[in-house]
């Protein structure tokens, strides 16, 4: 956070060594035609001021629930419980007048898609204005000020002509930059960035990379980085956390993470990612199956259906997270201790002939042929 | 070329020497001799420009003439001959309405010697039979017609626009029941409430006009909810909310510029259903009454003179009537299709 910078404003030294955001046991449930949804099954994290977090998972797992439950952004039918607290201010059942003042301005969102997340009927200068008019009295002249300097920090090429255009004149890796231009225009705490590369081409997504990283350097804001893409995960996070079915799986450092994976669909999402450190030779190791339905999940680990480590009591008891290496590391397994050796070519292909679609207390029946052909092809 | 170094991805600014952004505000490439009728939308290969520039500027590969939405919008428009046409039209019978009878030297209620002449040099529209010229009164006529269809047209549109806009916005219950209501008003006849009222509080052009538009609000309305209900999902909706805008603000300044298009046309369109509604109720006896001259109550003054040898009283005011109704109608079309940015097809 810059001194010199008038639309940071004094934060709290209330608590300097607290969390930016800490999240407790939050649960978000859809009331659906079959019975309730329940989405996100109770997710904790601190994110520390400063730091990365990156959220990843599968579509479904509950990654962007969880983060617009945090926004406040979620529609009315959802049940959302447990605590989100910014620097120590609860968040969850604030009105939504208050919740207003502090989206925005104290947590910003990136969307995924920068093709819709603009507002066609509006220059770009005008959007960036309007973010910063909407927590600041400022002049036009001031904001329109602020939006270059913001232009120029996410990296759009001449800003003084760019201001004035409309955003299909943008590509689209330049209005996503314009879109995180617009996150950091109130130089927010918390930068909650939703899938920001997703909708993007490989080849544009190390300048909107870049471009994050130039916001949460100019703003010194702590991000969530939610992803499906490890790669993105891996050059920008301090700290990973993995959900699976609505609930994280694991936590720790990246390179705890990465490097000595202590769940078995961590090792799996890993063992899936092609990598230039092992022989080309060899083939990537899929993890067999679906997700399941997060409507009325079985009891047990939720990944025991795909996992080749599972035992009886991964079918009867949900396994909690628990500290693996050393405190900051945690997993979700109760065979974890066995993983600490083992790569995910080793698990995965442990018995080439088991299905994992047919486990004895399996719920997905119709799934089952899916399931066949799947692990089929994985041989 | 001193502030675009070379070497830039294609993402960059197309480099340009001033001349595309003088451009911008000179006539679409016309000035590049350009058939006017051709269509160009967004993207202008830049080889005229090129062509005509040439040296340092031609070490890049396209130019994208830059253009705003609505340079485009009046591009497009401008291929639909007969909504300009319309346009030129209405304009000239509004400057007959507004400026002509300051400069013509009768008025619509002083009589002269020459009973029931037709129309000739002295009298182009003829007078009626107590010597009034008629001129003078289709213009008096038109502009009390045209001030009621503009009145209803503007409060009706902006009413039914917002009513719209709320109700899609909310959904749920509220849209419900404001939906229901708007059923309940499109059920009422105009006609007849129109006549009920009008001969209730008489004399009163902008009564007339309030109940009028009291009683046209419902279409915008369902249009403009219809449109809300798509825009309202995308994403820069829920952008602006996570960015803390309000709902009033996401209402008005995010939603509704998006449904512009369909709120000018609908506005045009109301413009030509009140001239006839106005027209219809005035020719009923119900409208506009004497001393007040509309072009409804021409016609009523004027129908038993048509069929008595003396027509010019009725043709006139009949003429000005299709004349509003056709113009604003087409020019409604014409700018219907320059808003769908889906529209490609040049028109004849």
């Amino acid at each position: 956070m810059s001194a010199e910078n008038p639309y940071a404003e004094a934060v709290g030294a209330a608590d300097p060594g607290g969390a930016a955001l800490s999240v407790r046991d939050l649960t978000v449930t859809f009331p659906g035609d079959d019975g309730q949804v329940r989405a996100v099954r109770g997710v904790s994290y601190d994110l520390n001021p400063g730091e990365v977090l990156g959220i990843v998972g599968e579509s479904g797992s509950g990654k962007s629930v969880a983060s617009m439950a945090v926004m406040g952004l979620l529609p009315k039918t959802a049940r959302i419980t447990g605590s989100v607290r910014f620097r120590g201010r609860e968040l969850l059942g604030l009105s939504e007048k208050e919740m207003t003042s502090v989206r925005g301005n104290k947590i910003a969102m990136i969307f995924q898609d920068p093709m819709t997340s603009l507002n066609p009927v509006y220059k770009v200068g005008w959007q960036l204005s309007e973010a910063v008019l909407a927590h600041h009295s400022v002049s036009k002249e001031a904001a329109r000020k602020r939006a270059l300097e913001l232009l120029e920090i996410v990296g759009i090429p001449s800003p003084d002509k760019r201001i004035d255009q409309y955003p299909h004149e943008f590509s689209g890796g330049m209005r996503q930059r314009v879109v995180i231009a617009i996150a950091m225009a109130n130089d927010p705490d918390v930068i909650i960035a939703d899938e920001p590369t997703t909708a993007l081409d490989v080849t544009v997504q190390a300048q909107v990379l870049e471009a994050l990283r130039a916001a949460q350097r100019e703003t010194g804001a702590a991000m969530v980085l939610i992803t499906h893409d490890l790669g993105v995960v891996a050059g920008q996070a301090d700290r990973v956390l993995v959900m699976y079915a609505g609930k994280p799986v694991e936590i720790g450092p990246i390179d705890g993470i990465y490097y000595q994976p202590r769940m078995p669909y961590t090792v799996g999402l890993l063992g899936s990612l092609p990598r230039l450190d092992q022989r080309t030779q060899d083939k990537l190791t899929p993890i067999p199956g679906t997700p399941p339905s997060v409507v009325n999940l079985p009891p047990g680990c939720p990944f025991a259906p795909r996992c080749p480590l599972r035992t009886d009591i991964c079918l009867r008891v949900e396994p909690a997270l628990l500290p693996v290496l050393g405190a900051e590391h945690q997993a979700a397994c109760h065979h974890s201790d066995q993983l600490a050796h083992e790569s995910a070519m080793e698990i995965f292909s442990t018995d080439p002939n088991a299905d994992p679609g047919q486990g004895p207390r399996d719920q997905n029946h119709e799934q089952g042929p899916d399931q066949n052909r799947q692990s089929g092809a994985a041989q | 070329m001193a502030e675009n170094p070379p070497g830039r991805d294609v993402d960059d600014e197309p480099v340009d020497d001033g001349r595309l952004w003088a451009g911008r505000d000179a006539e679409f490439l016309g000035d590049h001799g350009q058939q006017p009728g051709l269509m160009i939308d967004a993207v202008t290969p830049g080889g005229e420009d090129l062509a005509r520039s040439g040296g340092p500027g031609s070490d890049h590969e396209f130019a994208v003439a830059a253009r705003s939405q609505w340079q485009l919008v009046l591009r497009r428009f401008r291929q639909h001959k007969l909504a300009v046409i319309s346009l030129f039209v209405l304009l000239l019978v509004v400057l007959f309405a507004f400026a002509g009878p300051p400069v013509w030297h009768y008025q619509p209620n002083a009589f002269t010697d020459d009973f029931s002449v037709p129309p000739s040099l002295k009298h182009p529209f003829g007078t009626d039979s107590n010597g009034a010229d008629h001129m003078a009164q289709v213009m008096a006529g038109t502009q009390l017609s045209l001030k009621i269809a503009f009145f209803v047209a503007i409060v009706a549109t902006a009413f039914g626009a917002v009513y719209g806009a709320v109700s899609g916005f909310y959904r749920g219950i509220a849209d419900t029941l404001m939906m229901r209501l708007v059923d309940l008003v499109l059920t009422i006849p105009a006609l007849a409430v129109g006549a009920l009222l009008g001969k209730r509080f008489g004399n009163n052009w902008l009564l007339l006009a309030v109940v009028l538009a009291g009683l046209l609000w419902t279409g915008s309305a369902r249009v403009v909810r219809g449109q809300v209900l798509s825009v309202r999902e995308k994403e820069f909706v829920e952008a602006a909310r996570a960015l803390g805008a309000t709902d009033r603000r996401i209402i008005f300044r995010h939603i509704m510029p998006n449904v512009a298009g369909p709120i000018i046309v609908l506005f045009t369109l109301l413009v030509a259903a009140a001239v006839l509604t106005e027209t219809a109720l005035s020719y009923l006896g119900f409208g506009v009454q004497f001393p007040d001259i509309s072009l409804g109550s021409l016609i009523t003054a004027g129908e038993t003179a048509a069929s008595g040898g003396r027509g010019w009283l009725f043709y006139f005011p009949g003429l000005f009537i299709i004349l509003i109704a056709l113009t604003v109608n087409f020019i409604g079309d014409g700018l219907r299709d320059a808003l769908d940015p889906t529209q490609t097809k040049a028109r004849a």
